[in-house]
């Protein structure tokens, strides 16, 4: 028993380096004064924090927020029918799930900048709507808050798909059986046997999708120009040309605060997961 | 599937007997609505009622699933309330149904109400699986393997638990199992099945001793099967009788062997006779009792074994 506690080591190790260190480190440095050329004096102060305070940064803060939160239903819509799909084709499933996963082969920024070209106003689909006589003039999609979300949701849905797929896998098809057998229809058995069995994987698959939209920066600077500014952006401007390392290192705080209270949130729908086996 | 063709009586315990394979879980999904039978393949009616074309829950049944399916999410009395819920039953008589139904089954409402399927015994949550499909006071209640998880003590005292509530509550059981002894304790009638057809229809007496065919006699109980002409015959091993090489017998079937094998069964003893053929022939003796009262019989022992012409079946090719 006590043995197997050295097995924790590498990642004990690991994480107290990379993780626990640099979180010490940035503590101190949104207490700190700023340095004008980046990094920190020596001292103590509360500027940074109380800053955070202020009605521009919180705008920004319930702006990501809310766009996550919206990012993370609409990619919860579109993946649970995939999942469901997938788990059915007993045939095809190799190829389904390889499709999902196919996404990770390329990098995030090429597909990032494959959206550009699909949404900007001579863009494939201002081509084809117009080829087609839908439209007259291109539709303004880049650089809108429409396409930052529209990136969130296509770059994050596999993360989506994954976990609600591996928990509808384990769910009994007998079970499904039983309810129909008791009378109920296929919606009734969805709400009332798929769902419930299957929300510790929905769960996973929202904060696996929350947590890196709440953070990305790079999507909403790509897609939506310098309008769409989200706290990721916040951050790494704090970091990059405002110089301003103290006040990053407090909103990442912040940032880190959301996530909390989003893994808290999940931790309390997962004692159902214990529930499970029978 | 092909050739399945039965009537089973309002009220029946009727069983479908056979190996894995052969087609009578599919007979029963076909009952139950989970599988459709092919377009020409045939009818199923229930109270004279075609059912084609019906969702399950369209149908007057209820159903107890092999691993029991209950919902592990949800307590004892949610599980046995699903099915009232979906019916729209009101709210007020829920209750006391949930109640009556685990009373029915013998589970005590006050102990196991709120307890989740995880916090059952495997009896328990076969009971409250019965009351769940029973709270619907279905027609017919549909058995797929239901005592197969259990242990032998246990699935006894289930086997007589089914039976009650067949007596009791005059609904038609119908049960899927791959145990012979578990069908003939059980059942009215047993339909035993071999590669998706119907081999024999009939109560647990003529299945075991008027066997129709070679499959028949060796899937119920244990048969000696002899070539005779015109055909083949098949007598169980209690039937046999065994004295020693030099008495004389005046039955017409006598054959002569030595003793190969004796095996304590503790009711009874089987004595394997090899007569020459490929097969040993197995001969039932009942336990007189060894210790006190020793048996005549040693392995190597030259016997012969004897049987009246009535104790043989005459089996179909």
């Amino acid at each position: 028993m006590k043995r197997s506690w050295l097995l924790l080591g590498p990642a004990g190790a690991w994480l107290a380096v990379f993780f626990a260190v640099p979180l010490g480190i940035m503590a101190t440095y949104a207490l700190r004064p700023r340095h004008v050329l980046g990094g920190v004096y020596p001292g103590w102060t509360a500027t940074h924090l109380s800053r955070l305070f202020e009605p521009l940064y919180l705008a920004v803060l319930e702006r990501s927020v809310v766009l996550s939160l919206i990012a993370t239903v609409l990619a919860l819509l579109i993946s649970f029918p995939i999942a469901i799909t997938i788990v059915r084709a007993t045939r095809w499933r190799a190829l389904l799930l390889f499709l999902v996963v196919l996404p990770f082969w390329t990098s995030f920024l090429v597909r990032t900048y494959a959206t550009i070209f699909l949404l900007r106003d001579t863009g494939a689909i201002n081509q084809v709507l117009q080829f087609l006589g839908i439209i007259h003039d291109p539709l303004r999609m880049l650089y809108t808050p429409g396409a930052v979300l529209f990136g969130l949701v296509t770059g994050f849905v596999p993360f989506m798909v994954l976990p609600i797929y591996a928990s509808l896998e384990k769910l009994d098809p007998a079970l499904l059986e039983a309810a129909e057998a008791l009378g109920a229809t296929s919606w009734r058995r969805f709400l009332r046997v798929t769902w419930p069995l299957t929300l510790p994987g929905v769960a996973a698959g929202c904060l696996l999708v929350f947590v890196p939209a709440l953070g990305s920066f790079l999507t909403s600077d790509l897609l939506g120009g310098a309008k769409v500014e989200l706290i990721g952006n916040l951050v790494q401007n704090q970091f990059t040309s405002a110089r301003n390392w103290p006040f990053g290192s407090a909103l990442s705080f912040l940032l880190l605060l959301v996530v909390m209270i989003g893994m808290l949130l999940k931790l309390k729908l997962s004692p159902r997961l214990t529930t499970n086996d029978q | 599937m092909s050739g399945v063709s039965l009537d089973v009586a309002a009220g029946e315990f009727f069983s479908l007997l056979g190996p894995s394979g052969c087609g009578k879980t599919t007979t029963l999904r076909l009952i139950a609505g989970f599988e459709d039978p092919d377009p020409d393949g045939g009818t199923i009616r229930i109270l004279g009622e075609s059912v084609i074309g019906k969702r399950p829950y369209q149908r007057p049944i209820g159903m107890v699933f092999q691993n029991y399916a209950l919902f592990p999410h949800l307590s004892v009395a949610q599980n046995i309330a699903f099915g009232l819920e979906e019916h729209r039953v009101a709210k007020k008589e829920i209750s006391p149904r949930v109640t009556r139904a685990l009373e029915l089954v013998r589970l005590d409402a006050a102990t196991y109400a709120a307890r989740r399927p995880s916090e059952l015994s495997g009896g328990q949550r076969q009971r409250v699986a019965l009351a769940r499909a029973l709270v619907l006071e279905p027609k017919i209640l549909l058995l797929d393997e239901p005592l197969g998880a259990l242990d032998l003590q246990l699935r006894k005292e289930m086997q007589l638990e089914l039976r009650r509530l067949n007596r009791t509550l005059g609904i038609t059981f119908i049960i899927v199992t791959h145990d012979q002894e578990e069908a003939l304790a059980m059942s009215d009638r047993i339909a035993v099945m071999s590669a998706g057809r119907v081999v024999q229809v009939g109560s647990p007496a003529e299945i075991y001793e008027r066997p129709r065919t070679v499959f028949v006699a060796r899937f119920i109980g244990e048969a000696n099967v002899f070539d005779g002409a015109p055909a083949q015959l098949a007598v169980r091993p209690e039937r046999l009788s065994i004295v020693s090489a030099d008495a004389a017998t005046g039955d017409a079937n006598v054959l002569h062997g030595t003793i190969r094998e004796i095996i304590f069964l503790g009711e009874a003893l089987h004595i394997l006779v090899n007569v020459g053929a490929s097969t040993d022939v197995r001969v039932a003796v009942r336990n007189p009792g060894v210790l006190s009262t020793p048996m005549p019989w040693s392995t190597g022992q030259p016997v012969q074994v004897t049987w009246q012409p009535g104790d043989a079946q005459v089996l179909e090719p």
